[in-house]
This record gives C-alpha cells, structure tokens and sequence, in this order.
C-alpha cells in the first residue's frame, strides 16, 4: 500500500464525506539568506466522524501543520480545504485545543467560556452563558465556573480547553500535544472520556485532528494515524486504525498497531 | 578651531566617563559587601535590606545640595566637588546592583554551599572562589540599567553643581553642555550633544556588552538561551527586582526578591525555589524586632534633630510654617506627577504593546530605543528649556517634558517585555476566537500587559519624583529659564540657593514619607493583586 495509491482512492470514493483535505502543503522558513524545509508536500483527508492523529519526530513541523489547517499560519505551497473552501485564515468551522490550555488568567472558567461565543459566535450574553454552563456540566467542571485558571489543576485546566471548544461548535476541532502537560494518571483519565465528549452522538464535532507522539495515545483514541519523516517532514505512513471501541489495552491488536507505529518512526 | 572644540569634548567626556566607572566601581564593591552579608547573616539581612529600602525611595538629587556642602567641607577644593559628583551617581547605581548581588547569592544551588563547607574554604575564598563570582553575571547587566540610570545624574548634577557658583566641576560633558546652552553655542552645544551619543553607544554595546557577555560564563543556573538573549528581557527582569523591592518594602522583604519568571523558564523557576536556604527567610520575631529598631531609631533621629534645630535658635513655629509651605510644594508635585504619569501611559501603553507584537518593529526599534532611552532628558533640555520659556505657562511645560520623559521609558521597556513573555498560544487562541478591535484590547492584550505595566508604574513614578528637582526648575549656570510656582523642586532650588538646610531636610523627609507610604497603601497591593490575577503561569 503506497501513500500516493491511498490518496487516490480515497478521493474519488468518499469526496462528498471528505470534511478536511489537506492538499501538498508545504512549509519553509527563511533562514537568514536560505530557505528551510520544514514540511513537504503533505497530502490527507479526513471524513465525518473521523479521529485522525498526526505523528513524528520530535521537530518535524507537526504542530506547523496543524497551525496551517487551523488558519493561524499561510502554507509556503498547497492548499487546505475545509469543506470544499480554501482556508485562508481562522474560520467559523475550525477550534482548537492546545498543548499549554492556553487559557485567559485573568478571566474566570465561565468567562473563558463564554468570550469565544460573545465574539466569534456573535451570541447575546444570556445565550452564550446557558452555553457555557451546559459544557461546563458535561466536562465535568460544574462548582468551578467562577473559579480562576491559576487556582485549577493542569487536568481541571485542559477540561476547561475542551469545554470551551465544545461550547464554540467546530466541525473540525484540532488538537496540539492536549495531554502532554499533564502528569500520567491525570492524562489517562481525560484520555478516556474524551473521546465520547468529542465525537459522541450529541457533539457538533465531525472530524478531530490530533498531534501527538505518544505512540499509546494514539492508538487508544485515532481511528487513523498519519506518520510524518524527519525533517523535511513527508507523509511515511497513512494508515487506519480498525479496533472496536472501547479499545483493549492489552490486547495483541493494540500491540499490533504499537510496534508498527513505532517501527514506522524509528 | 572645530578640531580643538572636539578635542576639548572628548576629554571632558573622558572626564565624565572617569566619574562614571569611578561610581560604577565603587557601587560594585558596595554590593558585594553589603550584598553578601545580607545574603548569609540573619542580623545583618535584618538591618540591611529595610535600610536599602527606604533609601532607595529617597529622591537621589534632592541630597545633592547636601552632600556638596558637606564633601566640600570634608575635602579641599576640586576634590571635594568630585568626590561629591561620584557619590550622586554612586548613590543612583548602587542599590539595584546590591539588591542583585543579594538575589544572586541567595539563589545559589545548595550543593555549591554544601561543597564549600565540605572543603572547609575559609571566608576569603569562600568570596573569591564562590559568591563573587556567582553574582557576576547578575552585577553585570544591573550594570547595563545603572550606567543608563548614572547617566542622568551625572549630567544632572554637572549641571547643578555650575549653578551654585562655589561648587564647580572644572571638566566634564555635563559641563559644557550647560556652558554652550547659556551662551547660546548651538552649534558647539549640538556638537557635544552628538559626541555624548557617540559615547553612550559606544560604551552601550562594546564595553558593557561585552562585560555581560564575558560574565555569563559564571552563571551556576542556566536560563533558557532565547529569553536570556533578549535585551529587553534582560532590562525588563532588572526593573522587576528593583520596582518589586520598591513595592514589597521593609517587612516582606524574601517574596519580593523572586523576579517573575519568563514562562518559558519553568525549570529555571523550580530550581530557584529549591535552591533557595529556608533559613534565611527572617522569622515573624526577627521581622518585628526590625521594625522596632527601625522605629526606635527613626524616633531618636527625630527627636535629635528637633533638639539641635531648637538649640540653634529654630523655634517651633518656623518649623510648622516651613512644613506647611512644603505639604503645599507637595501637593502641587503629586498632582504634576500624576497627569504627566497619565500621559505617560497614554502613550508608552499602547506603543508598547504595538511594537512588542510586531516583530519587524521590535528588531528594529528595540536597540533604537534603548539607545534615546539612555540620554537623559536633562542633556537635550536647554534648548527645549528655553524654547518653551517664551510661550505661556512655561514652567509647568517644562515640568511635564521632563518628567515624561522620565517616566515613559519604564512604561515602554515594560509593556513590550511583558506581553513578548505571554506564550503565543494565547494570540493564536484569540485569533481562533475572532477576538478583534476594541474586544482584543480589552480582554487580552491590556490584562496581558497589566502585571509588567504596574512594575513599569511604580518605576516610572520613582522616577519622576527624582526628576522634579531639575523638572520644576531648570537653570542653567545659575540664571533660572523655566519654573513652575509651587512644588517640591522649587523648594528643594530654593533651599539650596538660600542655604536653608531646615527647608530641605523637612522637604525630603516629607517627601520620602509620602512616597514609602504611597508604596505601602497603593502599590504593594496593586502589584500583589495584578501579579496574582493577571501574570501568566502555566
């Protein structure tokens, strides 16, 4: 199975259910006088309901892409396409999650909540409070709403990441490294809840795309993975992740899928 | 003739700078001693840290007069005014380097101290081959602030001290600067102007530079590169020490000497704390055993100038009626203080904010500003002095272009250093958001900046009460341009010119009170409360 052959086939069989394309990006920095490569020609799509992780070495512009499809940053060639529209910046459809929370100190839970919705989602403060306590039950953060981000724990601070992206909607939600701040235990047990949270029957969410380069992660919550190179990252792998849900951790299917990524990074 | 002109220059600024390295040395040498016994003897943190407290709130210029009249006493002829200059400049270079020494002393990691006791280093090497070294790197970019600082005061008070006709430096930039403005020289007066310059980059980025580079061999932590890197960081994190041992006077003192760390520098942090010897966080007893001395000592003090006020002839009366014209003079300023305070902010705010976000604009305009912010305003005043002197309410012109020109660079340095440590995860979430206009202002971008903009606040405000005494009235070779009718400069000019000592002890006394108490009752609690609600940490 080569990269190119998949992407044919999945472009003529599922365009109408293809929420996301990613369409050879790349990405180079101007170093001084030269130019460095850091992404190349990375190809992907993502349909409804789809869970996708993005891996590879550290340094290898995987976070660069994911800033590409949200809009934040301009691709140097290639195009993203969120529903058929050429993303040209932050859009209506697209959130994200990031590594560090990056919540506002200086507003309370519900504040951080709701100033997405008063702004973005032009809702009346009335509407866009009902809001924000609606998610803010569901995440599990009810008690908190006036409590302020640094009086919350790193697990309390990601759930207020989470929730606010809930609040705000997106088709496609990305997510950067979300658990990587977190301490181990802490990590696991977000781990298991949000996958339902995201793309459970209630959620507007249809696509997520995550990057992350715990290998175990991965292969717990994607329903696919795309393995990047080294630098100038390429696309090695695109490659389903076919397990029932809720996944076995011990299984030898889980272990499968393990050491094949591993063996695909190393 | 042009050539001897520049010739003459370069000397009298050879002059100057000989003054400068001079103080600079001496306040080196100061802040180890008083630095290092602070660090690591009970009694002596006890004593030193509240004194270095109260008289770093004292407005430097203002003792000038004073500290002319006695060196001049104490030592014959040019000596003693020399002597007097270099103490100015000493005593406005000194106290942040000795609060860095302090800093860096305490910071050291435990295993260091433990591996000096264990090789049973006597107190010699201890200093030699552990503390002065450890503190260099902190020394030398407090010394890249206080030579910008020093250079205020020494123009200053080259200045002045050609004002009072007794008391002259025979040589110096100041000097000529002042001599050329009175006689109308533009042209010489520019060409000083442009070689002064010339000398400030010079020592800027060669001399300094390279003492700060040379000294960050000796650094025991490491710091993260690229926030290290950053002058404006590195100018930023010294403001911070010094404005949050304004802040946190006398009795709190261990909390305010942890700068707030970049971000970035989680680890850093951590090991700070860690580093940090408990036992030398003074005790409640010790605490309250220091304020009592301190109080003892004030009332003493008091009670020992009132007696020998007394004894020479001054009654009571002449006392309150002095003091009450110096609560007016004192009105006056702490209204001229403030509304120049706020066009500060009207202006160093939003510019600040502007060029920290673009970083074009920060590359290119950070060394610029570095460089003007280095020029004392006291250099370029006398052609604006005499400008603004035929236009209406002069004085009070005057007085606002000096003091804002004091204060807005603390406000500028800041703000910019404030919001580039914001990680850029909270702008792209803004952007993600559809935060813009007036909405990105108010909820991001001026909460980001408030923590750094209340340190620049309570340093551009110290600041400008240190410039009142040129500010409020600003003469040249004696002969008075531009003067506002009442406030603390005026009285503090025209003690000096009368020899009324009384008038300015009670003057500086009462001005030291309202500035510590305003620190106490205001500012303590706004920088506790913006660092605890506003400061990012993750």
């Amino acid at each position: 199975m080569t990269v190119n052959n998949d992407r044919g086939t999945n472009e003529q069989s599922i365009v109408a259910a293809t929420l996301l394309n990613v369409d050879r990006v790349g990405l180079s920095y101007k170093l001084g006088k030269e130019s460095l490569k850091v992404v190349d020609n990375i190809s992907f799509t993502a349909k409804k309901n789809e869970f996708v992780a993005i891996t590879g070495p550290s340094g290898c512009g995987k976070s660069s892409l994911l800033r590409v499809i949200s809009g934040l940053q301009q691709s140097s060639t290639g195009t993203v396409k969120v529903k058929g529209n050429i993303v040209s910046g932050p859009t209506d459809e697209v959130f994200m999650i990031f590594q560090n929370f990056a919540l506002l100190p200086w507003k309370n839970v519900l504040d951080n909540i709701q100033l997405p919705l008063l702004s973005r989602g032009r809702l009346s403060q009335n509407d866009a409070r009902t809001k924000a306590l609606k998610v803010i039950q569901e995440v599990g953060l009810k008690g908190f709403e006036k409590a302020y981000p640094g009086e919350l724990s790193g697990g309390m601070k990601q759930r207020v990441g989470v929730a606010r992206a809930l609040a705000v909607e997106p088709e496609i939600l990305l997510m950067d490294e979300p658990f990587n701040a977190l301490d181990g235990l802490t990590a696991e047990h977000l781990r298991g809840e949000i996958y339902s949270l995201l793309i459970g029957t209630e959620s507007p969410i249809n696509v997520v795309v995550m990057v992350s380069h715990y290998v175990d992660e991965i292969v717990e919550l994607a329903d696919r993975v795309v393995v990047l190179s080294n630098r100038p990252a390429k696309v090695v792998e695109d490659m389903p992740i076919d397990m029932p849900r809720p996944r076995d951790k011990g299984s030898e299917r889980f272990h499968h899928y393990v050491d094949k990524i591993y063996s695909l990074l190393t | 003739m042009a050539g001897q002109l520049i010739v003459k220059l370069f000397v009298d600024t050879a002059y100057s700078w000989v003054r400068m390295s001079l103080a600079l040395v001496l306040s080196i040498i100061f802040s180890w001693a008083v630095g290092i016994a602070a660090a690591r003897n009970r009694t002596a943190n006890a004593i030193i840290i509240p004194a270095l407290d109260v008289l770093q709130s004292i407005p430097i210029l203002g003792f000038f007069p004073v500290v002319l009249v006695v060196f001049v006493a104490l030592f014959p002829g040019w000596i003693g005014v020399n002597v007097a200059v270099i103490f100015l400049i000493f005593t406005s270079m000194s106290w942040n380097i000795a609060f860095a020494v302090y800093e860096a002393i305490l910071s050291i990691p435990q295993e260091y101290l433990d591996l000096v006791s264990l090789e049973k280093l006597g107190f010699w090497r201890r200093l030699t081959e552990l503390y002065i070294p450890a503190s260099w790197s902190k020394v030398a970019y407090n010394s890249v602030v206080s030579w910008s600082v020093g250079l205020f005061y020494l123009i200053s008070s080259e200045i002045f001290s050609l004002g009072t006709k007794n008391y002259q430096v025979s040589n110096g930039i100041g000097v000529d600067i002042a001599n050329y403005s009175s006689q109308g020289l533009w042209g010489a007066y520019a060409t000083a102007i442009a070689i002064f310059i010339f000398a400030v980059i010079l020592t800027r980025f060669f001399f300094l530079g390279e003492f700060s580079a040379w000294s960050e061999k000796f650094k025991l932590i490491e710091e993260p590169r690229a926030v290290r890197k950053d002058p404006i960081y590195r100018l930023y994190s010294w403001i911070n020490t010094r404005a949050a041992s304004k802040v946190f006077s006398v009795l709190s003192r261990p909390m305010s000497l942890r700068p707030r760390a970049p971000a970035q520098s989680f680890d850093y942090d951590v090991e700070r704390q860690i580093a940090k010897p408990r036992h030398l966080h003074a005790g409640k007893f010790m605490k309250i055993t220091a304020t009592l001395v301190c109080l003892a000592a004030l009332v003493f003090v008091i009670v020992e100038v009132f007696q020998t006020l007394l004894a020479a002839g001054i009654s009571f009366s002449v006392l309150a009626s002095k003091e009450s014209s110096v609560l007016v003079g004192l009105a006056y300023s702490f209204v001229r203080v403030w509304y120049v305070y706020g066009f500060s902010v009207a202006v160093g705010l939003p510019l600040g904010i502007v060029v920290a976000l673009h970083s074009k604009v920060y590359q290119i305009g950070s060394p610029i500003l570095q460089v003007i912010s280095a020029i004392p305003a006291t250099a370029l005043l006398p052609p604006i002095a005499l400008f603004v002197a035929t236009l209406p309410f002069s004085g009070e012109l005057t007085a606002a272009i000096v003091i804002f020109l004091g204060t807005i660079w603390y406000i500028i340095f800041n703000v910019i250093a404030g919001i580039r440590s914001i990680p850029s995860e909270i702008f792209e979430v803004a952007k993600l958001m559809g935060l813009r206009g007036w909405r990105y202002w108010k909820d991001v971008l001026i909460p980001a900046a408030l923590p750094s903009f209340v340190t620049g606040s309570i340093t551009g405000i110290g600041a400008a009460w240190n410039t009142l005494v040129v500010a409020e009235y600003f003469s040249i070779s004696g002969r008075v341009i531009t003067r506002v009718p009442y406030g603390i400069g005026v009285l503090l000019n025209v003690g000096t010119n009368s020899g009324d000592l009384v008038l300015i002890g009670l003057t500086i006394f009462s001005m030291t009170a309202l500035l510590v108490a305003m620190n106490l009752l205001l500012w303590r609690r706004l920088y506790k409360y913006t660092t605890k609600r506003f400061a990012y940490r993750r």
